[in-house]
């Protein structure tokens, strides 16, 4: 029962075709009751009715469950006294005193059964060929009405999904838009069109980003197109760069690269990465993003600095302290004056390294402001 | 025949501790260098060179490579001679150096008593 969609809750569209339904079926076989029935977990509900004044039943005094037992019969009881499924059911002991039942199992779009359509009478009978054939029709008919709400209610929840989806994927722009903004402080993305039969470049994307990347460009596109990067780079890096280009061609490698450039007075570093793609047989689009990474260079220079500071300047007094302490152990024949010599060394040997630690903490909180301040 | 062992670095300390060590290992013929430009100029000018050459690797005016570059362009035969980087630094740039030069051993200082003894004794 859990597959199905919650047929007996829904009361507007189509109760009435239902209802004109099993008013037919009532006039078609003349039974007292008609009804479509709705199964649920422990009971069923009368979805549409004629002749009977309860809205639902319970499992136990169903008749209407049985059909799925067998579910592509229709469900024939001639003489429920006679039948011990529905002997003690209270239906047929009490109101409404069902004897005669036929039914026809209800299908969703999966084929699975959700209700019956069925007619009812208080004494018993038999149903020929041609008032099934009559109560298939009309069941048939119910079938579709009820399902034409389901489906109907599974395309809203298609609909439901892909509104949500396309609000997520609004969201999605909105925020890319915004890193757009603040990558652009830093980076620029680029795509070119590259020829080799004519050798030439076509710009066809380059982001915001330049403008800050390069703040002495000339912003004309024509200018840019001209491979913006390698006018930066001196003849024998170009050499280079135009080489390992060549070769990404054929690999679709990505190449990078980094270069210094002299900014208003200023070193800024750029890093370069790019990949080709080939498009057709003279064709590629070259993916790329210029990157200013001075603040890597600047924190990679620092502490490059402070490795060496620890291996050359730091080590240097430590070295001395240590040997000449081992030199007090090991050398037996020293004399009193050459003993407080050599004490006297180590003292100044500590006080050195005292003095470098001071000057070189402040040396790296200098270098750390200046990070800062990037 | 006695050992003969020069020592070229530019912290007189080290000139102590070493020769002091040395003194204990029984080894007298020991030269000492202050200035690593007068080092130089001492292999380069004395026929016969030591057996064993201490060298420091960061001397003002003169480094410990620039000086074995220079040896290196000379006609002192360096074959003859072992030779042993001794520095303070750990820096992975200087190992990685001195593997570049076949003819150096790379010693870290504080230079341990046990390290001395070994270099002379095998020697």
């Amino acid at each position: 029962m859990k597959n199905l969609i919650n047929y007996s809750s829904i009361n507007t569209q189509p109760q009435k075709e239902l209802d004109d339904l099993v008013y037919l079926a009532s006039q078609i076989f003349n039974t007292p009751i008609s009804l479509i029935s709705i199964l649920e977990k422990d009971r069923q509900v009368f979805k549409s009715r004629i002749g009977l004044e309860l809205d639902q039943s319970l499992k136990e005094d169903s008749f209407c469950h049985h059909t799925l037992d067998h579910p592509d019969q229709p469900l024939i009881v001639t003489d429920a006294l006679s039948d011990k499924r529905f002997i003690k059911s209270r239906l047929v002991t009490g109101y409404p005193n069902i004897r005669f039942y036929a039914g026809i199992p209800l299908k969703n779009s999966k084929n699975e059964i959700f209700g019956t359509f069925c007619i009812i009478d208080k004494k018993p009978r038999v149903i020929s060929e041609s008032e099934l054939k009559c109560l298939e029709i009309l069941s048939r008919k119910a079938m579709f009405h009820l399902n034409s709400r389901e489906i109907i209610s599974n395309q809203q929840k298609v609909l439901k999904e892909t509104s949500k989806k396309i609000i997520n994927l609004e969201r999605i722009e909105t925020s890319l838009n915004k890193l757009n903004t603040i990558s652009n402080y830093e980076n620029a993305l680029f795509e070119l069109g590259f020829k080799q039969n004519s050798n030439r470049f076509f710009l066809h994307f380059l982001s915001e980003g330049i403008k800050n990347l390069y703040p002495d460009l000339n912003t004309s596109l024509e200018e840019i197109a001209a491979v913006y990067i390698l006018r930066n780079l001196n003849p024998k890096q170009r050499f280079k760069i135009i080489r390992r280009f060549f070769n990404s061609l054929n690999s679709e490698k990505e190449v990078r690269f980094e270069y210094l450039k002299n900014l208003n007075g200023h070193k800024v570093w750029y890093r370069v990465i790019f990949s080709s793609e080939k498009k057709e047989a003279d064709f590629w689009l070259v993916h790329g993003i210029v990157k200013n990474i001075t603040y890597e260079k600047e924190y990679q220079s620092a502490l490059k600095k402070i490795l060496f500071d620890i291996s050359h300047i730091i080590r240097k007094p430590i070295t001395t302290i240590i040997g000449l302490s081992d030199l007090l152990n090991t050398s037996t024949d020293l004399q009193l004056d050459e003993k407080l010599e050599i004490v006297n060394l180590i003292a100044l040997a500590s006080k050195e390294l005292e003095e470098y630690t001071v000057d070189l903490n402040s040396d790296y909180q200098d270098k750390m402001d200046n990070l800062i301040d990037y | 025949m006695e050992i003969e062992i020069l020592i070229i670095d530019d912290d007189p300390i080290f000139h102590l501790m070493i020769s002091n060590l040395l003194k204990n290992l029984g080894v007298s013929k020991v030269k000492s260098i202050l200035d690593p430009k007068e080092g130089l100029k001492y292999l380069l000018t004395h026929k016969d060179v030591p057996d064993i050459l201490f060298l420091d690797i960061n001397m003002p005016k003169l480094s410990g490579w620039q000086l074995l570059d220079s040896l290196n362009n000379s006609k002192v035969d360096l074959l003859s001679m072992k030779i042993y980087i001794v520095t303070s630094s750990i820096d992975k740039y200087d190992t990685d150096k001195s593997k570049g030069y076949n003819i150096v051993n790379f010693l870290n200082k504080p230079l341990k008593p046990d390290t001395l003894r070994k270099i002379v004794v095998e020697f």
